[in-house]
C-alpha cells in the first residue's frame, strides 16, 4: 500500500512537471484539446502537448514548469508540439513572447513555423508575424538561435538585436530595430499592463512616420 | 503768339530742353503706368535646400527645419528664401497626426512686393532682410494601401498658416496678415529591405488657398516628386523635383498707380531639391 501511495505521488510530480497552464488571460480565448475538442479557455486551465490556444481577442500568458513563460498576443495561436523536456511551440498566428528559464542538460525550448526554428536557452525574446508571412524575432535577453531550414541560413540573435524573416524564410543579419522598444515584456498581471498594444505594426512604420 | 515773343536765343534753349525733358518724363510715367503689371515667367529652373530633424518621443515627433531656395525673380535667380521651423507632431491614433509650428521665414515674395519705388522701374521687392512670423496648425491623415501590391502609403496633409510681417516700404508702413489653406494629398511608394523602408517615391499635389486674399481658390500650387533614400534608420535624404505654378494678382501699389485696373499673372518653375532627413528615437 506504502508503495502505491508512493507511486501514485511520483506520477502526480512527473504530471506536474510536464505540464503547462494559462496563468493570465485579459478575455477567454479557445484550447482545442489533442484530442479534437474545443473549449472556452480559463485561468488556471491545464495545457496538454498537442494542444492549441488560440487567444482570439485576448492576450493569454502559459506558465510552464520550471518557470518559463510565454505570452501570446491578441489573435494569435500556437500548438504546443512538446512540452516535455524538450518544448517545442508551433507559432500558427499572430506573436508570442517568450521567458525562458535557465535550461537543465539535454532540455531545449524552441518556437517554430513551418521553416524556421528559434532555439533558446534562457532568455527572453520576442517571435511573430508581420505582414502576411513575414516574421520578426528580436530578443531582449540572452540570445536566441534562429535556422531556416527553407533558406538553409542560420543566425544567432542577441540581447538588444533583431532579424526580420522575409516571408518566413530568409533570415537577415541581426540588427537593433528601433520599433522593439514599443514591445510590452511584461507577462505578470500584478506588475502592470499585460497586454501588448500592437508594437509590430510599427515596424511596417510608414504609414505613421513623419517625413515633413 | 506771346510765347514766341521770347527774345534771347541763350534763354530760348533751356526751354526747349525743359519741354524735353518734361515729355520724356510723361511719356516714361505714361508707359509705366500702362505697362506696370509683372509679366508672366516661366518655366524657370529654381533651385531648393531642406534639412529636418525629427526627435521622436513615443507618439510626439518634435521636428526642426531649415530651408533655402533659390527663385527666378525679377529676371534672375536670387537667393531670398530661407526659413527656419520649429515645433512637433503629436500622433492621436495610428492614421491621424495633429501638428503645430512656428516658422521665421524671410525673402518671402507676396502680391504686395511688386512696386514702384522713386525709380522708373516696376519691380519685385527684396525682401531678403524682411522678417515673417508664420503660425501653423496641421492635420495629416495616412492610410497604408494595402490593397495595391507593394507598400503604399497614401496621405492628406491640411495645414491652415497665418503668416504675419511688417512691411517698411516708404509709403505703407504696415503689418500685413496673410491665411492660408493648405491642402496636399498625395502617395508613397516604399521599397523595403530587411523590412525596413529603403527608397520611397512620393507624388504629391500641393495646394495653397487663399483665406484673406487673391486669387482664389489657388494662389499656388505644386506638383511634386520626390525620392528618398534611407541610408541608415537615421538618415534619409534625396533630390526632389516640384512643377509651381504661382499666380500673382494685384499689387496696393499697382492699385495706388493705376486705380480701377488688375491684373493676374502667372509664375511658372521647375524647382529642384535636396532633402535630408535625420531621424532619433532616444
Amino acid at each position: 500500500m506504502r508503495y502505491m501511495i508512493l507511486t501514485l505521488l511520483l506520477t502526480v510530480s512527473l504530471s506536474a512537471a510536464e505540464t503547462a497552464v494559462i496563468n493570465y488571460q485579459s478575455a477567454y480565448g479557445a484550447i482545442e484539446r489533442a484530442g479534437g475538442r474545443t473549449e472556452r479557455s480559463s485561468v488556471n486551465a491545464p495545457l496538454s502537448e498537442g494542444d492549441t490556444v488560440r487567444t482570439l481577442a485576448s492576450t493569454m500568458v502559459i506558465e510552464f514548469s520550471g518557470g518559463s513563460r510565454l505570452k501570446l498576443t491578441e489573435n494569435s495561436a500556437v500548438t504546443l508540439s512538446a512540452i516535455r523536456n524538450e518544448r517545442r511551440i508551433a507559432l500558427l498566428a499572430g506573436s508570442v513572447f517568450a521567458k525562458v528559464a535557465k535550461l537543465s542538460g539535454g532540455a531545449a525550448f524552441e518556437i517554430t513555423t513551418p521553416n524556421v526554428v528559434a532555439a533558446v536557452r534562457g532568455t527572453e525574446f520576442f517571435f511573430g508575424f508581420g505582414r502576411e508571412k513575414d516574421l520578426w524575432l528580436c530578443v531582449n535577453e540572452g540570445a536566441v538561435h534562429v535556422a531556416s531550414s527553407a533558406a538553409k541560413r542560420e543566425q544567432t540573435v542577441k540581447q538588444g538585436e533583431g532579424v526580420f524573416i522575409l516571408g518566413g524564410t530568409d533570415i537577415t543579419a541581426p540588427k537593433p530595430y528601433g520599433w522593439t522598444k514599443k514591445l510590452n515584456w511584461n507577462m505578470d498581471a500584478e506588475k502592470g499592463d499585460v497586454r501588448e498594444k500592437g508594437a509590430i505594426k510599427s515596424a511596417y512604420d510608414m504609414q505613421r512616420k513623419n517625413y515633413d | 503768339m506771346h510765347a514766341f515773343t521770347v527774345s534771347s536765343g541763350a534763354s530760348y534753349r533751356p526751354r526747349i530742353i525743359a519741354f524735353a525733358a518734361a515729355f520724356v518724363f510723361a511719356a516714361s510715367f505714361s508707359a509705366s503706368a500702362s505697362h506696370v503689371a509683372p509679366l508672366s515667367t516661366g518655366p524657370a529652373a529654381e533651385f531648393e535646400g531642406i534639412t529636418r530633424l525629427f526627435v521622436s518621443f513615443g507618439e510626439l515627433d518634435v521636428m526642426a527645419e531649415a530651408k533655402g531656395r533659390i527663385e527666378s525673380i525679377n529676371g534672375g535667380l536670387s537667393f531670398r528664401y530661407r526659413e527656419l521651423t520649429a515645433g512637433s507632431y503629436l500622433r492621436v491614433i495610428d492614421w491621424l497626426t495633429l501638428g503645430a509650428f512656428y516658422r521665421l521665414q524671410f525673402g518671402a515674395t507676396h502680391n504686395n512686393d511688386w512696386i514702384w519705388p522713386s525709380t522708373l522701374e516696376w519691380y519685385w521687392q527684396d525682401t531678403a532682410s524682411r522678417p515673417e512670423h508664420v503660425l501653423i496648425g496641421d492635420i495629416t491623415f495616412r492610410l497604408p494601401l494595402d490593397f495595391i501590391p507593394g507598400s503604399w502609403r497614401f496621405e492628406l496633409k491640411a495645414q491652415y498658416q497665418h503668416t504675419f510681417y511688417y512691411d517698411s516700404y516708404s509709403w505703407y508702413q504696415r503689418w500685413f496678415t496673410l491665411s492660408v489653406l493648405r491642402v496636399r494629398p498625395g502617395v508613397s511608394w516604399f521599397i523595403l529591405r530587411e523590412g525596413s523602408p529603403f527608397i520611397d517615391l512620393t507624388l504629391q499635389f500641393d495646394g495653397y488657398i487663399p483665406l484673406n486674399f487673391d486669387p482664389k481658390p489657388f494662389y499656388a500650387w505644386y506638383i511634386y516628386l520626390g525620392m528618398l533614400w534611407h541610408a541608415t534608420e537615421h538618415i534619409a535624404f534625396g533630390p526632389t523635383v516640384a512643377f509651381i505654378n504661382k499666380t500673382w494678382a494685384t499689387s496696393l501699389e499697382y492699385t495706388r498707380a493705376s486705380p480701377g485696373s488688375t491684373y493676374e499673372v502667372y509664375h511658372r518653375a521647375v524647382s529642384i531639391g535636396l532633402t535630408v532627413i535625420f531621424s532619433l528615437e532616444p
